[in-house]
């Protein structure tokens, strides 16, 4: 697992100078042109498939059976979708502004891929054994679905987490600079929605939740076919499967929380929340990958 | 590339709750709320309603079934299909491994939590939960496709309010034309003074969240069902020729035909027998077999010895296990699993015992292939009285007991009925399905209104949409105000 390791350190290395440049170069006309980090997420992210290519070739089985491969599967979903979303939203005919995830979602991928290789490089042999051959391809299947399905999500909760911050920044400037006794104008607006004037009034987070949530719900249903196949039960009380079908259904919450079509009153700091906890059992379900063999 | 809005930032407020300012410009109709019905017991049945049928409801029950799963991937658990008896016993010794707390967790059902009353009743009420609002979901996709005339703005969405520069037609003009490559139905009345504004698309999507709905409820009734009727029989040992009759109710009788293959790639040939219908089924390794809804599995496969005994008069002899079921009668296998090498026997009137080691080679007596070593032992001598080493069938005699040992294998199967999987399987495509529809193509819906004033136009918008509708309205500002001539703008001014 040696190799791989050093790949996914390298990929690791990548995506957080990546992230660390998009994130402490705010100004735009500072960061420059889109395309060289794009270019440096593509390194990343081909860098971290490489590893994960070498080592199932190693083990002769599909990638995502151990807790490294997992946790790299994972930053290498959570790259895609960044990749994805942020194509989407700054370029293009309908480009609708910026993808403020972007740099901490290269971040968490690269934490993550660093989180991979230390596993890696200290698995014990028994660790890395060579698996018995799978007769069918539904693991790999499953593995690859998840990967972009609970990868998304570390998306879904930066964007979130950016938002919250940016709203409870603004307005705590805001409430400084406000003379105490000045009445609001004529036509001005009440304080309390000051925020929603120079923010999208929607978790932006949302999009990217939308997005994985379907490849999540197929990689269930393809976990459930394994099962099937494999094992003749539906679920089995693995926790790696127990902690996916969890992130299904704290995802499904999220989404019912942060609809747009009747909006809910509920506090703006529950969506993050939401989105960090699908995070969570998503690196969970990837650290113990191992009881899905 | 989009570049910032040449004009103020639009502000925003919620309809009902936000300011008066640009209040007069709301529609009519955007104001119109249903009233609430006069009798308490109708107020009550209505309030229950929207209590029960509330997305914050099924969001706060996806949470807790989330933390439960969560508990249940934390917490060991007993497998599923096990007999009372062997479920107590390892109910027992997992409650030991925590000294100060076991008591009470298995009193809770933590260890048995995929199962469990509250488990159940979390389900029963997400059940219920999904049926209201799929009847809540019915309603609105009934009035969206019957409905005439422009449809109410959903309560509590922001509105946008911005200043457009350019007299009103020309305004109502480019939204026009902005709208129309995107969206499928437009409403668009204006006159000198102000203008009114629906358009809509892909609303064939609002189908997404009922079809989702649908096929989570589906996928439960399956869940109930297999809960209900399900049965699991594990730990079934067969040899070459074998049969079983299982005791669960409408439990096939299985006959293992054969086993093929090394003991890393082996398949049986396994018959199943329901109701005088009979289907041959062929498990493998990480490979089951399905006949209806029995699913037949394949655990392991091992080496086996089979062993009988006759006295010299050609009477058979009663043989003994070792092994901790104890196996008793004038016929044996002994198996040996992955990690087991060794295996003993008894023929108790004789006082003698037997120990059977499994090799997989024995090069120092040139044999490259797996074999058997059969020792026999009388009473407490430490010292073997007879030995044989049996690749594939032999004889051992001692004491005027003749023993015939063939090597022969043995497969573990593990027997499931799942009535419910149809529906689970058919519920879990349709909540694929409604997913995708909602999350790829979501119905996007846009309510404005526009009031002359000057030379300007005051205008009011609000969005629904699957994902950030407010970017909806950034776009449409601004396909409206990049389209006015910079002459324009300059007049606008803040």
């Amino acid at each position: 697992m040696a190799l791989s390791g050093w790949l996914w350190a390298g990929s690791g290395v990548l995506a957080l100078l990546t992230g660390l440049w998009t994130v402490t170069l705010r100004d735009r006309a500072r960061q420059g042109k889109l395309w060289p980090r794009l270019a440096l997420l593509v390194a990343s992210l081909l860098l971290a498939l490489i590893g994960l290519g070498w080592q199932a070739w190693e083990s002769r089985s599909w990638p995502g059976n151990t807790a490294p491969e997992a946790l790299a599967l994972l930053a290498g979903g959570s790259l895609v979708v960044a990749a994805w979303l942020t194509l989407r939203a700054e370029v293009g005919g309908r480009a609708t502004g910026r993808c403020i995830a972007f740099g901490p979602t290269l971040i968490g991928a690269g934490i993550l891929l660093a989180a991979a290789t230390w596993l890696a490089l200290s698995a014990t042999p028994s660790a890395t054994s060579v698996l018995p051959p799978s007769r069918t391809w539904l693991p790999g299947l499953r593995n690859l679905l998840a990967s972009i399905g609970l990868g998304g999500w570390i998306v879904a909760w930066t964007a979130s987490m950016a938002w919250i911050l940016q709203i409870w920044r603004r307005s705590r400037a805001a409430t400084v600079q406000r003379p105490a006794e000045a009445p609001p104008g004529e036509g001005e607006l009440p304080d309390t929605i000051e925020p929603e004037a120079a923010l999208p009034a929607e978790d932006p987070g949302r999009r990217a939740a939308l997005f994985s949530f379907p490849w999540l719900t197929a990689a269930c249903l393809c976990g459930v076919a394994w099962n099937l196949i494999g094992h003749a039960t539906i679920v089995r009380a693995a926790p790696a499967e127990l902690w996916t079908l969890s992130a299904w259904l704290l995802g499904a919450a999220y989404l019912h929380v942060t609809s747009s079509w009747r909006p809910l009153r509920l506090p703006g700091w529950l969506a993050p929340v939401l989105a960090a906890l699908v995070v969570a059992a998503g690196i969970l379900a990837a650290v113990s990958a191992t009881s899905l063999r | 590339m989009r570049g910032p809005s040449p004009g103020p930032p639009p502000t925003a407020y919620r309809l009902g709750t936000g300011p008066q300012v640009g209040a007069d410009l709301l529609c009519p109709a955007m104001m119109l709320r249903t009233r609430s019905p006069n009798r308490p017991l109708d107020r009550a049945l209505n309030i229950l309603w929207y209590a029960l049928s509330a997305p914050q409801v099924t969001a706060a029950l996806c949470v807790l079934l989330a933390l439960v799963l969560g508990l249940a991937a934390i917490l060991p658990q007993v497998p599923g299909g096990l007999t009372d008896a062997e479920a107590d016993r390892q109910l027992t010794a997992l409650a030991a491994r925590f000294p100060t707390a076991g008591f009470s967790l298995r009193a809770l059902g933590a260890f048995d939590l995929l199962s469990a009353v509250w488990m159940r009743a979390l389900l029963a009420m997400l059940a219920l939960n999904l049926v209201l609002r799929i009847a809540a979901q019915a309603a609105f996709l009934y009035r969206l496709h019957r409905q005439e005339g422009t449809p109410l703005p959903p309560r509590r969405i922001v509105f946008r309010r911005a200043t457009l520069p350019g007299p009103l037609m020309t305004i109502t003009e480019r939204v026009f034309a902005a709208l129309d490559p995107h969206y499928e139905t437009i409403q668009l009345t204006a006159d000198n003074t102000s203008g009114e504004l629906f358009a809509q698309r892909r609303p064939l999507a609002a189908w997404g969240p009922l079809v989702a709905y649908a096929g989570l409820l589906v996928l439960l009734a399956g869940l109930a069902i297999n809960d209900t009727f399900s049965w699991r029989a594990r730990e079934i040992t067969l040899g070459p020729g074998d049969t079983l009759t299982l005791e669960q109710p409408a439990a096939p009788q299985i006959t293992l035909e054969r086993i093929t293959g090394d003991d890393t790639a082996a398949s049986s040939d396994v018959i199943l027998a329901v109701s005088g219908r009979s289907r041959r089924v062929r498990p493998a390794v990480a490979q089951a077999a399905a006949w209806n809804n029995l699913w037949v599995s394949q655990q392991a496969t091992g080496p086996a010895l089979a062993v009988t005994a006759q006295e010299s008069d050609g009477r058979a002899v009663v043989l003994q296990s070792l092994a901790e079921d104890g196996q008793v009668g004038p016929a044996l296998r002994l198996l040996f699993g992955q990690t087991q090498s060794e295996q003993g026997f008894a023929i108790p009137m004789r006082n003698l015992t037997f120990r059977v080691v499994s090799y997989a080679a024995l090069p120092e007596r040139g044999i490259q292939q797996p074999v058997f070593l059969v020792e026999a032992y009388r009473g407490e001598e430490t010292a073997p009285a007879a030995s044989e080493l049996i690749i594939d069938q032999g004889e051992l005699s001692i004491e005027n007991i003749r023993l015939n040992l063939r090597r022969d294998r043995y497969v573990m199967l593990e027997v499931a009925y799942l009535p419910g999987l149809i529906p689970v399987l058919l519920g879990g495509l349709l909540v694929l399905a409604g997913t995708v529809l909602s999350a790829s193509g979501g119905m996007t819906r846009l309510w404005a209104r526009f009031g002359a004033d000057g030379k300007q136009v005051l205008a009011i918008v609000g969005a629904t949409g699957p994902a950030a509708p407010q970017e909806e309205i950034e776009w449409l500002l601004h396909a409206v105000r990049s389209a006015v001539p910079s002459t324009q703008e300059g007049a606008h001014g803040t």
